[in-house]
């Protein structure tokens, strides 16, 4: 009995994935040319699996604050957030990120994984109710577990089934709602202001994680609650920013000014090394930049529909409306392995997504489209596809 | 548990919808590891058997549940606090 045994079904499924030529897990792309382009061995690789939605990593105004911010602060905080770590260069995009999103408080995490985890593992303590969306990111499973609230998950994107589950529960406690904006493996959109009905009326708060919807959806970019008009309801909003803020790290915004409490008693906050300089600048910058030219998340959505009617005349199986996540389900996960090779030969990278990161046990070929795709890159891809068929 | 209870009764007829005919559903048998139920089912067996018995349980509880007829004890006592 070792250790390792648990193991051996991962490592034979991570083999027998590499039996049809390239592993799709961890590859490493040798150069980056653009936010659309790595150059792996001699080979130029359109990227189309990225979520690089805005297409900001290469962005000159995002590079120059990364690089001020090194010379101004250096390399990294060496402390947590309560401790040394905090530099004006995060109180500052705590701001920034209240103002934007005119919420009462602002807290920012290290990665989008400890946002979430900090904050609801915190806001929901023994004796409460958190109630998610069955099709929840792995890191709100993980919030739950760490949590000492009772969990109870309901049917995805059913705000009559979260309505039933709440009517059940017992009166002592508080209850928390979580859902996510956009669900990042089908690409589909909550019914957010349904949702945030629910709750309130059955006196629960309710928490959006907007890490794939900030900077896509919504007027001035602020996510679905927005898109949704909700949101001056919601009670907190979680995004990320190694999506659309081309950068790393995590915030929670709160209309609820005690949410500031939760620096306090989080240990995901308090137990870590705040974000580095040159991520916390990277991310205020690409917010200025998200609030200054809304062309970029029109080209998004340009490029998007170009893709999603293209591949819907191809035949091929779309899950959702076009969107910046378009997820493409085939048959069984040996089909998913072998054509994301194909692909791959082909010169385009998009993600391999199969059980058990998966709903349902589907398999799929994801794409996520981005600001800085042209549409001659769009076409290519198209053609790829089509030569799969 | 008694074999004869309502409850008991209702969980076998969902479990049945999920399960082969070849399959015995007693007390005693182990939902996963005998009735072969895949992981993802689970989820939608569960509701459903919330639902006909107007009750949620957590998942804290669910990951304690092995046999049949501990969800059924289970049950049982979420009706009971009502
Ligand atoms: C819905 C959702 N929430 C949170 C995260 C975590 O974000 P991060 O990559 O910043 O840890 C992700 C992305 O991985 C996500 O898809």
């Amino acid at each position: 009995m070792s250790l390792f045994d648990k193991f051996e079904r991962l490592r034979e499924r991570n083999e027998y994935a590499k039996t049809f030529g390239r592993s799709p897990i961890g590859m490493p792309f040798e150069e980056m040319l653009s936010p659309t382009r790595a150059r792996v061995g001699n080979r130029e690789i359109i990227l189309i699996g990225t979520n690089n939605y805005l297409g900001l990593t290469f962005d000159h105004s995002v590079l120059r604050a990364m690089t001020d911010a090194v010379e101004r602060y250096g390399s990294g905080t060496t402390g947590s957030r309560q401790a040394n770590g905090t530099y004006t260069a995060h109180t500052d995009l705590e701001d920034q990120l209240k103002a934007h999103f005119g919420a009462a408080s602002a807290i920012v995490f290290t990665t989008g994984y400890q946002t979430n985890l900090g904050t609801i593992s915190t806001l929901a303590g023994q004796g409460d109710h958190l109630l998610i969306d069955s099709d929840s990111h792995a890191c709100i499973y993980d919030a739950c577990r760490l949590s000492d609230a009772a969990t109870h998950r309901f049917k995805h994107n059913d705000p009559e089934n979260l309505q039933r589950r709440l009517q059940r529960l017992p009166d002592t406690g508080a209850r928390l709602v979580v859902v996510e904006g956009m669900y990042s493996m089908f690409g589909d959109v909550a019914p957010l202001a349904e949702f945030v009905d629910v709750a309130h009326a059955n006196g629960a708060m309710i928490f959006v994680d907007e890490a794939h919807s900030v900077g896509c959806y919504g007027p001035m970019g602020r996510g679905i609650a927005e898109e949704q008009g909700v949101l001056e309801q919601v009670d907190f909003l979680s995004g990320t920013f190694s999506k659309s803020f081309a950068s790393v790290g995590g915030f929670c915004i709160s209309k609820h000014a005690e949410f500031e409490s939760v620096r306090l008693a989080s240990r995901a906050y308090l137990f870590t090394a705040s974000g580095t300089p040159a991520n916390i600048a990277a991310a205020g910058a690409a917010l200025t930049e998200m609030r200054l030219r809304p062309e970029l998340r029109q080209q998004l959505w340009d490029r998007s529909r170009q893709l999603h009617a293209g591949l819907a005349k191809l035949g091929f199986d779309l899950v959702a409306p076009a969107g910046p996540v378009i997820a493409v389900r085939r048959p069984d996960e040996v089909t998913a392995i072998r054509e994301w090779n194909h692909l791959f030969a082909d010169n385009v990278y998009v993600n391999l997504a199969v059980p058990p990161a998966t709903p349902g046990g589907t398999s799929l070929l994801r794409l996520s489209v981005s600001a800085a795709h042209s549409s001659e890159e769009i076409d290519a891809v198209l053609a790829a596809f089509e030569r799969l068929l | 548990m008694n074999v004869d209870s309502t409850v008991f009764q209702s969980i076998r007829t969902i479990l049945s919808g999920y399960v082969d005919g070849a399959h015995e559903i007693a007390p005693h048998t182990r939902i996963i590891a005998d009735l072969e139920i895949d992981s993802v089912n689970v989820f939608d067996l569960i509701m459903e058997i919330e639902d006909a018995n107007d009750v949620s349980i957590s998942m804290e509880t669910i990951s304690t549940i092995h046999t049949v007829g501990e969800l059924t004890d289970v049950v049982e006592s979420l009706i009971r606090a009502k």
